[in-house]
């Protein structure tokens, strides 16, 4: 975070520094004004004093001068006794201070005298020595370099004087010089210091600097100074700055020197610094405490300000911005407060917003969390495409046909990832979705990454937009090979099961059948032997007769029902009338049971046919009414069986039917046998399950009823209490379109004509019937048992015949043959073809070939006629079954 | 999170930043600098008394190379502080000034002049390891000691035996007395011994040696008596410059031809020469440097302590500046104190004032000597011994 300054903080400091600045600047000129003025004041003194000192030694060096030369004179003008010299020479140097001695060397430079005695110098040369050549030869006064006396240990300068003995030499003890340096204070730690013409220090305070023949020549005063210039210079010593005023003292070289410590000088100024510290620190307080009080009065209204905002900021729109203090402040108090509410209310608006927002946006994670299950868990295969049928999506499942990452077939097609005719399959199946704009469902094939060819029913949908508008397909694919598989193997079973359950039923009304027919042709057998008998009595005979008709006729039906009941039929839906069906199957059923057994029908002539197989529903009334039939053998009882039309309303059909709304007919079969527990009524339907003794079902009967029914959209249930019976409950669809049904009601008596008529049966019987039968209704009939000779007559003579009637099965040649044969010559030939039962022929196979009719033996008078009749008219009704 | 900063408060840090740099100014203005620490080292030699001669000359040759170095920049940009202390000639002094030295902070001391203060020293700077570069001790005490002492003048125990050898070879010495000053037993008595045992080896014969002190009272006259009386044709004279020209004046004035030769401590100094006057004449001495050289180092040299001091360089002087330079070249390799003694032993060899001073495991040195003469009151350097 960037750093802040406290506005406070702020305030209060440049208050502070903008109070003390003028007191700072004028603070630090006066002080540098000080300093110069006393640096400049200090210099003027210490010049002074130095001249002075200077004009001192000037006056002190005068005086051995002179007293060497008044000794000098004296000895020239022999003013001292030859013998009195020594005695004059040691009280001199004993009572004058300056001298601490006096050598007499004559002109070759040797001792010959020295005050006071020393025996070691007497003799010596000293012609080497400067002051001794400079006098001698100089012939005036001169002064030696200063150097310390070996005897006194102090800085000494030898005063030389030429005189008529030689030269006079003086040692001048300098350290009277001492008293004159000592003399002077300057300052705490200032000194006057003298310094030979070398600027060895010849007298100073510190004692040591002489003794030590301290050299200050290269100090730049002490240099300015020997250069002969008088003034102040600074200079350092020991790092301590200095200021020195110079003076020389012309006659010898010598230089007086006075030094004070610049921080002396300025030690008034730095006592006004002290001042100005003080001050300064007394100012900061001052000022500091007068901003602080200040500001505190500004400050405080702004820090409630602040301690106001930060409240509202953490949420607490009660507080508000008060100041009570200065108009200004106020008025931007009131300002804020109305930001505030304003705030406060969007952020509670804002609030809802968010939290229906958050709501939302949980809501749709949740939802995409469970689409996402739904996608990784899924067994199907779930994609989706654009309108290209690019792949935008895919679930994991899709590995499995290319071992692939889904992320891995984004991008692609079906052409990218399948053979070219798969592709194009599903591609197809694509466009087909998307043309019908609609959800389509189809089988597709699609290989697995195993390379196995694998069915999948895929239901796939249009994916829109908000405006309807399609952009892309979603399909879901369920793998079904398996189950396929197991259909197709089921099929068999079931077919096989369906026979079984014939065979079954067949076994169980055989005795019934025989019994059925024995009583047929018990009568026939007796009607024909009275008829014989009544042969002369008309009246009688016709009865009789009748009687064989009827009897025939019954046999002809039960053979009838024995064929539909047995032949083998792979699922042939078509449009029937389940009335007659049920009819028939009761009458099989009347035959089959015995008469301790009641049967009760209410079956309803006029209901709306139904798509089905004919053998399944009478397979399916069979097996009920057979069971009914079980239930109630050992104590008889009556089996209710009742079809009628009903309608199922929307919205009041029981879901656990599964039926659409619309009309039904319903078949209820009621036994009032010993009926079934629950727990034997919920597995009745189950296969193989059954409640009958060893042999006398295999268990399939109800399990095949349930297949029947569901396969043909319909329902079957089942009520029984035990003790109460037991009533099974059909419902099956119908349908409006009943072109095909079931043999109409014959009531018209036959029709006649009379045309020409070939016949032609193997079976001699049948065919002199038939040429009876139709000679009887007018027709002229030329008849044979050989099929050749019925072609050799039409071959002969095509034009003169009008009909060819002929059976399907001859020895010499079949019926299909011989229509081909007729029809070759001509093609227009009505033809009719008979069959007892063929499993070479069939109603289909006869159109196909051009014949006109196709009839089932033993034909009945009134039908043939009819056929006949319809076939010369070139009617249309329907074919006889 | 961003507070808009308004122009007053911009304003206002101006203000702040003028009242602190004024403060500031106030504050540097009041004088509140400070410099690079100084690197300080310490002369002790005797600055009074009689023997101060030779320290002031020391002195003063430091001072010049102290200058020198510190117009040239100083070392590693660091200033040179000489500290000087007198030791008056006194071995208790001596250590006390060292001590004074070492807990002002030297790195080094050049000193002590005198053999007997240095013989005293040693024990101390070894405690104390602090490097002590001698400019005038020749003591063979000293010699082959693995000590923090290290000196420029050759050991008296090989001088004496070239002073024999110039003596006897070069001068005809043959029966010498030799005159020793006992205010600097040190050097004096080893000095004497081994002269007459080394004379003695050559074939010449000591007529008498002779030991004073000057710091005492006593007759030159009567030593000079004695010398004579003892049938010497030569003598060695081992005393200061002042006593060792009064001596001679005195055996001048009983014999004018007597040879005179003295120690390193008498002849190079000028007051010997002004108080020896004529007698001095011929005297010979064997010392490290050629006074004559015509080298420009050795001139600027004296030109510059001839400016600056109105006086020719003494032997002491020469001896003092090139301990200095070493010592200088020494701290320019290493800040450590405790290591310029093996930083000086390790390089082994340094270019002196006239010729290059080689130095062994021990500190002691091993340079040529130049046979002085003082012909017609001046020192002329006449040949070349030894190395």
């Amino acid at each position: 975070m960037k750093m802040r300054i406290s506005l406070k903080k702020t305030l209060i400091t440049s208050f502070i520094f903008v109070s003390l600045l003028p007191f700072l600047a004028t603070s630090f000129w006066v002080a540098q004004h000080l300093g110069l003025i006393m640096e400049k004041e200090a210099s003027s003194k210490n010049i002074l004093l130095a001249e002075s000192v200077a004009s001192e030694l000037d006056k002190l060096i005068k005086i051995p001068v002179h007293h060497l030369e008044q000794v000098a004179t004296m000895l020239d003008q022999g003013m001292i006794a030859n013998d009195k010299v020594d005695e004059f020479f040691n009280y001199f140097v004993k009572t004058d201070d300056l001298f601490n001695m006096i050598v007499i060397i004559d002109h070759q430079g040797i001792v010959t005298d020295i005050f006071p005695f020393d025996s070691n110098s007497l003799g010596l040369d000293m012609s080497n020595q400067k002051y001794f050549q400079k006098a001698s030869l100089d012939k005036k006064i001169y002064w030696s370099k200063t150097f310390i006396s070996l005897q006194t240990g102090m800085p000494t300068v030898t005063l030389s004087l030429p005189f008529s003995r030689g030269v006079l030499l003086g040692h001048i003890n300098l350290s009277f010089l001492n008293d004159i340096t000592d003399t002077y204070t300057i300052g705490s730690s200032g000194h006057v210091q003298i310094t030979d013409s070398t600027g060895n220090v010849i007298a100073h305070p510190d004692r040591v600097k002489v003794l030590e023949r301290f050299n200050t020549g290269h100090f730049y005063h002490i240099q300015q100074g020997l250069a002969g210039n008088k003034g102040t210079y600074p200079y350092k010593l020991n790092n301590i700055e200095m200021i020195a005023s110079v003076t020389s003292v012309p006659r010898y070289g010598w230089i007086v020197s006075v030094s004070q410590p610049v921080k002396d000088i300025l030690a008034p100024i730095q006592t006004v610094k002290s001042f100005i510290y003080s001050g300064l620190f007394v100012a900061v307080i001052i000022a500091t405490v007068i901003s602080i009080i200040c500001f505190r009065l500004l400050l405080t209204p702004l820090t409630n300000l602040v301690e106001a905002s930060k409240a509202i900021t953490d949420g607490d729109y009660t507080s508000r911005f008060q100041t009570g203090s200065y108009l200004e402040l106020e008025q931007l108090a009131n300002a804020l407060n109305t930001m505030v509410d304003a705030v406060k209310q969007r952020e509670e608006s804002l609030q809802d917003e968010v939290s229906s927002r958050i709501l939302a946006e949980k809501n749709l994670k949740d939802n995409q969390e469970q689409l996402q299950a739904i996608l990784d868990h899924s067994p199907a295969l779930i994609s989706i495409k654009n309108l290209a049928g690019t792949i935008l999506l895919v679930n994991k499942k899709f590995h499995i046909l290319r071992g692939s990452l889904p992320g891995e077939f984004i991008g692609k097609t079906s052409f990218d990832l399948f053979p070219k005719d798969v592709a194009e399959s599903l591609w197809a199946n694509d466009l087909s979705a998307l043309e019908k704009d609609e959800a389509i469902e189809v089988e597709e094939i699609m290989q697995h990454d195993d390379g196995t060819l694998h069915t999948y029913f895929s239901i796939k949908f249009p994916l829109k937009d908000d405006k309807g508008q399609a952009w892309g397909l979603c399909a879901i694919s369920t793998d079904i090979s398996e189950r396929k598989k197991f259909e197709v193997e089921n099929k068999k079973l079931e077919v096989q099961l369906h026979q079984s359950q014939k065979m079954e039923s067949i076994g169980t009304l055989a005795g019934g059948i025989a019994h059925d027919f024995n009583n047929i042709l018990s009568a026939i057998i007796g009607y024909t032997e009275l008829a014989l008998m009544d042969i002369d009595h008309p009246d009688t005979l016709q009865q009789d007769l009748n009687e064989v008709l009827r009897g025939s006729l019954r046999a002809k039906e039960l053979v009838q029902q024995i064929l539909t009941f047995s032949r083998r039929n792979n699922l042939e839906l078509i449009p029937l009338r389940a009335q007659l069906i049920v009819k028939e199957a009761l009458k099989l059923i009347r035959s089959s049971i015995p008469t301790t057994i009641a049967i009760n029908q209410n079956i309803d002539p006029h209901c709306q046919a139904i798509l089905a197989d004919p053998s399944q529903i009478h397979q399916v009334v069979m097996n009920l009414c057979t069971n009914g039939y079980h239930a109630m053998r050992e104590t008889g009882g009556v089996l209710d069986v009742s079809l009628q039309e009903i309608e199922l309303p929307a919205g009041d059909v029981p879901t656990a039917m599964h039926l659409k709304p619309g009309p039904y007919l319903k078949l209820e079969i009621s036994d009032t046998g010993g009926g079934m527990t629950k727990d034997v009524m919920g597995r009745i339907f189950e296969p193989y399950y059954t409640t009958k003794e060893q042999g006398e079902g295999t268990g399939l009967g109800l399990a095949v009823v349930h297949g029947i029914i569901t396969r043909l959209h319909g329902h079957i249930s089942v009520a029984s209490e035990p003790g109460k019976g037991t009533t099974f409950t059909i419902y099956l669809p119908t349908i409006a379109d009943v072109q095909k049904t079931v043999p109409q009601e014959r009531s018209n008596p036959a029709p006649t004509g009379h045309e020409q008529i070939l016949i032609v049966d193997d079976d001699d019987a049948i065919t002199q019937l038939n040429q009876k039968i139709l000679t009887g209704l007018g027709y002229t009939v030329t008849a044979s048992t050989h099929p050749n000779d019925i072609l050799h007559l039409f071959q002969e003579n095509p034009a003169k015949y009008d009909l060819l009637i002929t059976d399907m099965t001859m020895p010499d040649m079949t019926g299909e043959e011989l229509a081909r044969q007729i029809l070759s010559v001509r093609p227009e030939m009505p033809i009719i073809l008979c069959t007892g039962y063929s499993e070479k022929m069939n109603e289909e196979k006869a159109k196909a070939l051009g014949i006109c009719r196709y009839l089932v033996k033993p034909l009945v008078t009134k039908d043939l006629a009819v056929a006949v009749r319809n076939v010369l008219d070139g009617s249309k009704h329907p074919p006889l079954r | 999170m961003n507070i808009i900063t308004k122009s007053p408060l911009k304003w206002m840090l101006v203000l702040v930043f003028t009242a602190g740099a004024s403060t500031l100014l106030f504050s540097v203005l009041s004088g509140c600098t400070k410099q690079k620490e100084t690197i300080k080292i310490g002369l002790a030699t005797t600055l009074t008394g009689p023997a101060s001669t030779s320290g002031i000359h020391s002195r003063n040759a430091v001072t010049l190379a102290v200058e020198e170095i510190n117009r040239s920049g100083g070392i590693r940009g660091r200033m040179v502080e000489l500290i000087i202390k007198d030791d008056k000639g006194h071995a208790e002094d001596a250590v006390r000034v060292d001590r004074e030295l070492v807990q002002e902070g030297v790195v080094a001391i050049i000193g002590h002049y005198l053999s007997t203060l240095c013989v005293k020293a040693v024990p101390f700077i070894n405690e104390s390891k602090v490097l002590m570069l001698a400019t005038g001790s020749t003591t063979p005490e000293l010699t082959g000691l693995d000590d923090y002492l290290i000196r420029l003048m050759v050991p008296d125990d090989r001088r004496t035996r070239l002073i024999a050898d110039m003596a006897y070879d070069r001068y005809s010495f043959r029966k010498t007395a030799v005159i020793y000053d006992l205010s600097n037993p040190n050097h004096t008595i080893p000095f004497s011994d081994h002269f007459q045992k080394n004379f003695t080896q050559k074939g010449g014969e000591i007529s008498v040696a002779i030991p004073f002190n000057s710091l005492e009272k006593y007759s030159a006259a009567d030593i000079a008596q004695n010398v004579i009386t003892s049938g010497a044709d030569g003598v060695l004279i081992i005393t200061n410059a002042i006593n060792g020209a009064l001596l001679c004046q005195h055996l001048r004035l009983i014999d004018p031809e007597i040879k005179i030769t003295t120690s390193p401590w008498t002849l190079p100094e000028s007051d010997f020469i002004k108080n020896g006057g004529r007698a001095v004449e011929g005297a010979t001495c064997l010392v490290e440097l050629n006074l004559q050289s015509s080298d420009r180092k050795t001139l600027d040299f004296n030109e510059q302590y001839k400016t600056r001091f109105d006086d020719s360089v003494s032997i002491n002087g020469y001896i003092a500046y090139e301990s200095a330079h070493i010592l200088f070249e020494a701290l320019a390799k290493t800040e450590d104190p405790e290591t310029l003694k093996d930083t000086i032993l390790q390089q082994g060899r340094f270019t002196g004032i006239t010729d290059t001073i080689h130095f062994d495991e021990f500190g002691d040195p091993r340079r040529p000597l130049y046979i002085l003469e003082i012909q017609d009151s001046v020192i002329k350097t006449v040949g070349q011994i030894g190395m």
